[in-house]
C-alpha cells in the first residue's frame, strides 16, 4: 500500500526497520523482513505502482536484464513471488565460450535435478511482480515518493529526516544503490578501482532460438554476452574500452546493429536490434564494513561490481537474505536487530563474498583492460579460449549459489524440516 | 546528499539525577553492550542462553513459538542481572521483568540502557534474600546466570531463588562445573592464556558441581532436569548446547504444582 508521509514533524512514523531504496534488493528484504512479522516501512524516491501490479507507469524501463543463479532464485521462490516472477523469465541450462561448453562441478548437481543454472529476467517485469508483491503484504507501510536528508543514530533507534517528515526506526536498511547517501552519512569508506571500459547493455530478437544456453565470446576488443531472454530475444552484453563504447554509443540503432553484425554476426546469427540501451561503467567498490550504528547496506550501497547479466543484484539478494537472518535471529532471542551485536554479524556474514566477487572481477577486468600485449601474452599463459574469465567463472561459482552458510532463504526447498523459521 | 549530524548524546532530564552521573552510567551500560569490549565473552555466550531459556519457556508454558512475544504474561526474576544482557531481551519477548543485582552500578548502567531501548525492566538494586525479606511475590521463571559461583553458600543461595519460584514455575541456573577440565579452560584458558576474563574472575574452588546444585534444589522441593553442557568450539567462535556439563552447565528445575 501507497500511504500518505506523515504531515508533521511532531508525528514521526515509527517502526522496527526502515527499507530505505526501493529497487529489487529493497523490495526483496522489505518483503522477507514483513513475512518474518517485522513492522517495516518502505522509502523510495519514486512511486510504485503496487495496486496496478502491472508493466505499467512505475516500472522503470532501465536497460538492464539479470542472470539470477539458481540459489538466489530460491530467495524468490520461499518469498512466494516465484512463480509470477517464472512468467517473464528464461532458464539458462548452459554455458558456452567462444562455442565451446563450460563446465563445473556446480552444474552437475543442478544437472541431475533438471534445473536450471539460474534464470534471466529483465528490470521492468522484475520491478512490477515485486512492488505487486510488495503492496500485497501486511507490514509494509511504503513512503514515496521521498528522499531522506539526514540520519541520526540514537541509542534506542534511528532517526531519519526525510522531506516527507520523519521516521524513526530500530534499524535502517541502506538499500540506496551505489552512490547511498546513508553510507556517505555513516562515513564508511567506499573505495575501488575506475576501469578504462564500458559495458554496452543491449536488447534484439534473434532469428535462431537460444535454447537457454548463454553464450559469450572473445574478441580482440574484449568479451561480447549473449544472454538469452523468453521469446526468442537476448540481452547482449558488449564489454569494451572506453572510447571505443563511447563511440559505439552514440551510434543510431541501425549503425549499431551493423556495427554489431560485422563484429559478431557469424556468432549471434540474424537478429534485429531494439532501440533501448544501457551504457554502464566498468568499476569496482568496496565498502569498507557493511554496518554502522542502526545501519546495514545492503546490495549496490556495499559493493558495485560488473554490471554484466546482474552479478551484483545477486550478491544484493544475498545480502538481503542473511541481514534477514540476523534479524529474524535477534528478534527470536529477544536482542535488538539494530545493535552492533546483532548487526556484526551481518558484515561478518557478508562481507567476504562482496570481497571474493570483487577480486574476481578484478582479475578478468585487468587482463582484459591492459594494453594489447599483455592481453595477448595473459590469453596465451592462461589457455587462450579455455580460460573463461568474468562471467563464465561467475556463472560456475554462483550456480550451486546455496553452500556452506547459506542464509536460510537460500537453502535447498526440497530439504526443508517442518519448520523452516527456527532455525 | 545526507548532511551527518551529531550523535544524539543528550542525557534525559531529570530534577533528582545528576546529568553527569547518568553520563556515567550510560559509559558503563555501552561497555556492558559492547560486543567487542570486555564482555566480548558475555556477548559470545548469550545467544545459546537466550535459546535455551526462550525455548525452554515456550515448551514449559505451551506457548505459541512462531509468536514475537511468547513470554506475554510471565512474571520474570533474573538474579544477578549485571548489565541487563538477559533482563532487557526477555522483556523484549513479553515477560514482565525484574532484574536484581547487589552492584548499584549495574543497576544504574542497565536501567540507562533499558531506557534508552525503550524496553520496560523493573530494575533493582538488590539480592534474593532481600526479595524474600521484602515478601516479593514468586515468579513464573527465576534465572540466576553465572551467578552462583560467585556467592558465599552457593547452597543457601539456590535455595533462595528456588523459594521465588511459583508452582507451575521454572528456575534456569547457568554455571561452572568444579572438574580438572573447568580449571583448566575455565582459570588457565580463559583468564590467563586466551585473557578472555580478567584473571581472577573465578575462583575455582567456588564453583558449584551439578550434584550438589541438584541437592540444594530438591532440598527447596523443585524436581530438577539433568544439566546440560555448553561448550565452545574454537573453530566455529561460538558457543552451543552439548552433552559435556565438564565445564559450562545449565540446570533447569520445575515447582510441580502440588
Amino acid at each position: 500500500m501507497v500511504s500518505r508521509a506523515p504531515q508533521a514533524v511532531s508525528d514521526p512514523l515509527t517502526c522496527e526497520i526502515a527499507v530505505v531504496g526501493g529497487g529489487p534488493v529493497g523490495l526483496t528484504l522489505a518483503l522477507a523482513l514483513a513475512r518474518d512479522g517485522a513492522d517495516v516501512v518502505l522509502i523510495d524516491a519514486e512511486i510504485g505502482d503496487a495496486e496496478a501490479g502491472g508493466a505499467g507507469q512505475g516500472a522503470r524501463s532501465d536497460a538492464r536484464a539479470y542472470f539470477i543463479a539458481h540459489g538466489c532464485w530460491r530467495i524468490w521462490t520461499r518469498l512466494g513471488v516465484g512463480e509470477p516472477l517464472l512468467a517473464h523469465a528464461q532458464a539458462v541450462r548452459s554455458l558456452t565460450a567462444d562455442g565451446e561448453a563450460v563446465e563445473g562441478a556446480a552444474f552437475d548437481d543442478l544437472a541431475l535435478g533438471g534445473e536450471p543454472l539460474g534464470w534471466m529476467i529483465e528490470h521492468a517485469p522484475l520491478m512490477s511482480v515485486l512492488r505487486a508483491a510488495v503492496g500485497a503484504q501486511t507490514g509494509i507501510r511504503s513512503v514515496a515518493p521521498a528522499v531522506v536528508d539526514a540520519m541520526q543514530a540514537a541509542p534506542g533507534a534511528a532517526r531519519l529526516t526525510t522531506d516527507r517528515g520523519e521516521v524513526r526506526a530500530g534499524l535502517v536498511a541502506a538499500c540506496d544503490g551505489g552512490r547511498s547517501s546513508l553510507r556517505e552519512s555513516a562515513g564508511i569508506a567506499f573505495e575501488g578501482r575506475d576501469y578504462p571500459a564500458l559495458a554496452l547493455s543491449l536488447f534484439a530478437k534473434l532469428d535462431r532460438p537460444m535454447e537457454g544456453v548463454a553464450r559469450q565470446l572473445f574478441l580482440p576488443t574484449g568479451p561480447i554476452a549473449v544472454l538469452p531472454l523468453p521469446g526468442d530475444r537476448a540481452n547482449i552484453v558488449w564489454t569494451m574500452r572506453t572510447p571505443a563504447a563511447h563511440a559505439l554509443s552514440a551510434m543510431s540503432t541501425g549503425d549499431l546493429a551493423a556495427e554489431l553484425r560485422s563484429r559478431a554476426g557469424d556468432f549471434i546469427g540474424g537478429f534485429k536490434l531494439e532501440p533501448r540501451r544501457g551504457v554502464f561503467p566498468l568499476k569496482l567498490r568496496l565498502a569498507g564494513r557493511y554496518h554502522a550504528p542502526r545501519l546495514a547496506l545492503v546490495g549496490d550501497s556495499a559493493h558495485l561490481v560488473h554490471p554484466l547479466a546482474g552479478q551484483g543484484l545477486n550478491l544484493g539478494l544475498k545480502d538481503a537474505a542473511a541481514l534477514a537472518d540476523v534479524v529474524r535471529a535477534a528478534t527470536r532471542r529477544g536482542l535488538d536487530p539494530g545493535s552492533e551485536t546483532a548487526l556484526e554479524g551481518y558484515t561478518r556474514a557478508r562481507r567476504a563474498d562482496g570481497v571474493a566477487v570483487a577480486a574476481a572481477m578484478d582479475a578478468f577486468a585487468r587482463v582484459f583492460t591492459a594494453p594489447s600485449l599483455v592481453r595477448a601474452l595473459g590469453g596465451l599463459a592462461l589457455g587462450a579460449t579455455r580460460w573463461t574469465p568474468g562471467l563464465m567463472d561467475w556463472f560456475v561459482r554462483e550456480a550451486g549459489g546455496a553452500a556452506g552458510d547459506a542464509p536460510a532463504l537460500m537453502r535447498p526447498i526440497e530439504a526443508d524440516a517442518p519448520d523452516v523459521a527456527a532455525s | 546528499m545526507v548532511k551527518v549530524l551529531a550523535h544524539d548524546a543528550a542525557p534525559p532530564r531529570s530534577a533528582s539525577v545528576d546529568p553527569a552521573e547518568i553520563e556515567k552510567f550510560r559509559a558503563m551500560a555501552a561497555d556492558w553492550w559492547n560486543p567487542a569490549g570486555k564482555f566480548r565473552p558475555l556477548h559470545k555466550f548469550n545467544p545459546v542462553r537466550l535459546d535455551f531459556i526462550r525455548n525452554l519457556a515456550v515448551r514449559h508454558f505451551a506457548r505459541d513459538d512462531a509468536a514475537r512475544r511468547p513470554l506475554d504474561g510471565l512474571r520474570l526474576l533474573d538474579v544477578g542481572c549485571g548489565g541487563g544482557l538477559v533482563a532487557e531481551p526477555m522483556a523484549r519477548l513479553g515477560a514482565s521483568v525484574v532484574g536484581v543485582d547487589a552492584g548499584e552500578a549495574n543497576i544504574k548502567a542497565a536501567s540507562v540502557h533499558a531506557t534508552e531501548a525503550g524496553v520496560d525492566v523493573d530494575y533493582r538494586v538488590g539480592t534474593v534474600e532481600g526479595l524474600i525479606g521484602a515478601g516479593e511475590a514468586p515468579f513464573d521463571i527465576v534465572l540466576t546466570l553465572e551467578v552462583v559461583e560467585h556467592v558465599v553458600d552457593p547452597a543457601r543461595f539456590l535455595s533462595d531463588c528456588a523459594a521465588l519460584v511459583k508452582p507451575g514455575g521454572i528456575l534456569v541456573v547457568a554455571t561452572l562445573n568444579r572438574t580438572p577440565k573447568a580449571f583448566a579452560l575455565a582459570i588457565v584458558g580463559a583468564e590467563h592464556v586466551l585473557r578472555w576474563l580478567p584473571v581472577g574472575t573465578h575462583d575455582w574452588s567456588k564453583f558449584v558441581t551439578p550434584a550438589e546444585a541438584r541437592a540444594a534444589l530438591v532440598g527447596a522441593g523443585l524436581r530438577v532436569d539433568p544439566p546440560i553442557g555448553v561448550s565452545f568450539s574454537p573453530l566455529q567462535d561460538r558457543w552451543s548446547l552439548s552433552r559435556d556439563t565438564g565445564v559450562n552447565y545449565m540446570l533447569t528445575a520445575v515447582r510441580e504444582v502440588s
